[in-house]
């Protein structure tokens, strides 16, 4: 398909702006994490949704079509980035999981906060499996409306549903000798 | 001393990239608000589900704009193309009358200059001959030789002659 010039580089420039705010949301979220390049990903994003409209311009350009390319570009990176991570040290890792390990924390902080996590993972899962699915999505970092969207409940009842659960996992990690958390 | 964040450890605990489950369809869908309870689980037991759940939705906004310009770009672009379509039509279209006419005449002349090359020498052939079987002199024997049927009539040997034949004995 030949695109009028002007248009051509219209239609580039607003491809730019986007993959622009693609890098900084995944910054913002911090997938960089997951061993992928946010530079590389802003550009392969630009390839592809380029090349999309090269293809066939009369074809709709969603938003879920713009979505869904963007997630399958950071998808494929974090799969190759796990693979390159997982290839050196077959025998400490699993195939296709590896664990991010923060450079920063010695480890004792490390023994430290695994021997924690077991002990949260331990009480949640003696939780109600309401209970446990809302304190596990409150922990991930889901507001009360976003649980609620998941259970098709008010942001309410999403809230109540959580203070019973975090309330019931503190209690228990008190009995257990774990003290005071913050949430 | 501060306390130790119960978020941190857990998603500490569940920052493991399990690149195998991950599916780009899925955290879409997750992304949406709908969830069955193995996705629910499988996002509450990895920070990566969760974190690409947020991408995603934050992702949203952008990708409606960016939607909404490509598709008022490409529908301005095609509104130009559609007024400046009927005016090149109408031009072709002339230009296609003009070749097609020229051809045509073309053609019609070629016949007639054809037609006029071919009749002319037959013509003037089969006048020449017509005339000249009857009255030129040098076709005078031929013309006599060719005769032989009709003589035959007044011929000797002319059949109603036996008829009155000696031989018949009448």
């Amino acid at each position: 398909m030949s695109l009028d010039p002007a248009l051509r580089a219209r239609l580039q420039q607003l491809l730019r702006d986007y993959g622009r705010k693609v890098r900084l949301l995944i910054d913002k979220h911090g997938l960089g994490q997951y061993g992928i390049d946010p530079a590389d990903i802003e550009q392969e994003v630009r390839i592809r949704l380029w090349r999309a409209l090269e293809r066939d311009r009369n074809a709709a350009f969603h938003t879920s079509y713009i979505q869904r390319t963007v997630l399958s570009t950071v998808v494929d990176a974090i799969r190759a980035a796990s693979f390159r991570h997982a290839e050196p040290l077959p025998e400490e890792n699993s195939e296709g999981v590896f664990e991010l390990v923060e450079s920063a924390a010695g480890p004792e902080r490390r023994a430290g906060s695994s021997q924690d996590f077991g002990a949260i993972s331990a009480c949640m899962a003696e939780l109600p499996e309401r209970r446990r699915q809302a304190v596990a999505l409150h922990l991930q970092g889901f507001s009360f409306r976003e649980i609620g969207g998941f259970f098709g409940v008010s942001e309410e009842a999403a809230r109540k549903l959580l203070d019973r659960g975090m309330e019931t996992l503190r209690e228990r990690l008190k009995t257990q000798g774990y003290g005071e958390f913050d949430d | 001393m501060t306390k130790p964040n119960l978020s941190d450890i857990y998603r500490n605990g569940t920052r493991r990239a399990e690149s195998d489950s991950l599916d780009a369809d899925a955290i879409l869908w997750l992304a949406d608000g709908s969830a069955t309870d193995a996705q629910l689980d499988r996002v509450a037991a990895s920070a990566l589900h969760a974190d690409l759940i947020h991408f995603a939705r934050d992702l949203e906004n952008e990708s409606v704009a960016l939607s909404a310009s490509v598709e008022g770009l490409l529908r301005a672009d095609s509104a130009t193309h559609r007024r400046a379509t009927p005016a090149r039509r109408t031009a072709s279209a002339r230009r296609g009358w003009r070749i097609a006419s020229a051809i045509a005449a073309s053609f019609v002349a070629a016949v007639v200059f054809w037609n006029a090359g071919r009749m002319q020498p037959h013509q003037s052939t089969q006048t020449m001959a017509s005339s000249d079987r009857i009255f030129a002199g040098f076709e005078e024997r031929q013309l006599a030789q060719q005769q032989t049927r009709e003589d035959r009539i007044f011929n000797g040997a002319f059949h109603s002659d036996e008829i009155f034949n000696s031989r018949t004995g009448g």
